[in-house]
C-alpha cells in the first residue's frame, strides 16, 4: 500500500501536497528573504567532497574553463 | 531524482561549452553510488553527508530539528539552488527555491550557465491571426513534471511593417499582455524581451516597442493539484495563453485584439515514485526494526 494511502493528505500554501503534517519542519518553508548563500560576486567557500564513485572531489579545482554549475538538491531519493 | 537525470542529459553540452558540473546532498556515498549506477549519472554526486559544505555556504534548511525525519536525513539538507561560478570559484549568477520541493529543470539550469535562449522541446499550439500576427507556444521540456520549474515559451511574430508596444506604452496604446489560464499550474515572473523606443514626432511620444519577433517566458510548474505522489496521473494538462496587443504601422493603428492558443502538454511521472516507494520501505523496516513509529 502506497503511504499516500495510509496518512491523511496535507497541502501546503504553495499548494504542494506531501503525506505529512505541514507543521513538520519538513514541511515548513524559509519567509521569502532567506539565507541563499555566497552572492554574485563572491568566491564560494571551498568545496572538497566524495563522488558516488568514493573520491575526494575538489570543486575548485575541477571548474570548467568557464567555469561550473553547482546544484545543491534534496536528495538522490527525492 | 529527476532533476539529477535531465541535468545528466544536459552534462555533456555544459562541458562541450567549458563548464563542470557538480550536484551536492547529503545522501550517503552509497545512495548515491547506487542511484549513479542504476540512472547513468557520470557527473560528480558529491555527498555532503554532515552537512559540512552545506552549512559553510549558510544554506542550511534551519527549519528542521535534528530529531526530525532522522530515518530519511532530511536534517541538513540545504535549500535547494543553484550556484553558476565562474573559472575562479566567484558566483556568476544564482537560483535558489523558497520550497524544498521545487527545482530548475535540465534545460533551465543549461540554458542560464550559458546565457543562451531556451529551447522548445515540446510539441508546439500556434494561432495565426488574419493580420499575419502568430502566437506559438511551446515548453522547455517534452513533458512537464510535478514541481520541475520549465519555461513556457511564447513566440508573437509580429509582420512586417507593423509593431507592437510593450509595457510602459503611452496609455492611448495597448501594450502587448499574456494571459495564461489553466488548472494545476503555477507561474513565475513573465521575462519580456528587450524593447526598442519608438518615437513619434507627428504626437511627440516616445514608446516602448516591439518589431519583428517577440519572446516571452513563463517559468511554469505542474502543482500537486494536478498530479499527487503516489497517485496515477492525468495523461495531459491543459491551459491557454492569451495575448492582447495592438498593431500599428507607421500612420496608423489597428483596434487592440487577443489571440488565444490552446496548449496540451504531456505529464510524466518523476523519475521518483520510487523516492516515495523508498521512503515508504525505509519507514517501514526501520519501525519493524524499533517497535516505534518513527514518521
Amino acid at each position: 500500500m502506497l503511504m499516500s494511502e495510509q496518512v491523511n493528505e496535507y497541502y501546503d500554501e504553495f499548494g504542494f501536497y506531501s503525506p505529512q503534517e505541514i507543521t513538520r519542519g519538513t514541511r515548513r518553508q524559509p519567509d521569502a528573504d532567506f539565507n541563499t548563500g555566497p552572492e554574485i560576486g563572491e568566491t564560494v567557500p571551498k568545496i572538497l567532497l566524495p563522488d558516488q564513485t568514493g573520491n575526494l572531489v575538489n570543486v575548485q579545482q575541477n571548474l570548467g574553463s568557464l567555469g561550473g554549475v553547482v546544484v545543491f538538491h534534496r536528495s538522490a531519493l527525492w | 531524482m529527476t532533476q539529477l537525470v535531465q541535468l545528466q542529459s544536459v552534462s555533456a553540452e555544459l562541458s562541450e561549452n567549458g563548464y563542470s558540473l557538480f550536484a551536492i546532498s547529503n545522501d550517503p556515498v552509497e545512495i548515491l553510488k547506487d542511484f549513479a549506477s542504476k540512472y547513468g549519472i557520470t557527473f560528480p554526486l558529491l555527498s555532503d553527508e554532515d552537512s559540512k559544505v552545506i552549512k559553510s555556504f549558510g544554506i542550511m534548511n534551519q527549519l528542521i530539528s535534528p530529531d526530525e525525519g532522522k530515518s530519511m536525513n532530511w536534517y541538513g539538507i540545504a535549500y535547494p539552488g543553484t550556484y553558476y561560478l565562474d573559472s575562479e570559484g566567484v558566483v556568476a549568477d544564482k537560483d535558489f527555491h523558497q520550497h524544498h520541493a521545487r527545482r530548475a529543470s535540465g534545460s533551465s539550469v543549461l540554458a542560464r550557465a550559458l546565457g543562451n535562449e531556451i529551447e522548445t522541446n515540446s510539441d508546439t499550439a500556434q494561432s495565426i491571426l488574419s493580420d499575419g500576427v502568430s502566437i506559438k507556444v511551446g515548453i522547455s521540456e517534452p513533458a512537464l513534471r510535478l514541481e520541475m520549474i520549465s519555461q513556457l515559451i511564447v513566440d508573437i511574430d509580429i509582420p512586417e511593417g507593423m509593431h507592437a508596444y510593450a509595457a510602459g506604452a503611452p496609455e492611448a496604446f495597448t501594450p502587448i499582455s499574456l494571459k495564461v489560464e489553466g488548472e494545476g499550474i503555477r507561474l513565475g515572473e513573465t521575462q519580456w524581451p528587450a524593447s526598442t523606443d519608438l518615437h513619434m514626432p507627428e504626437l511627440d511620444l516616445t514608446a516602448p516597442t516591439y518589431f519583428d519577433k517577440v519572446r516571452v517566458i513563463v517559468p511554469i510548474t505542474v502543482t500537486s493539484e494536478k498530479i499527487r505522489l503516489g497517485h496515477e496521473i492525468a495523461d495531459s494538462l491543459q491551459f491557454s495563453v492569451t495575448a492582447s496587443f495592438q498593431l500599428c504601422n507607421e500612420t496608423a493603428c489597428d483596434l487592440p485584439q487577443q489571440a488565444t492558443v490552446a496548449m496540451s502538454v504531456p505529464l510524466k511521472r518523476l523519475v521518483e515514485p520510487e523516492g516515495l516507494q523508498t521512503y515508504v520501505n525505509r519507514v517501514e523496516a526501520i519501525e519493524a526494526e524499533s517497535g516505534k513509529e518513527v514518521r
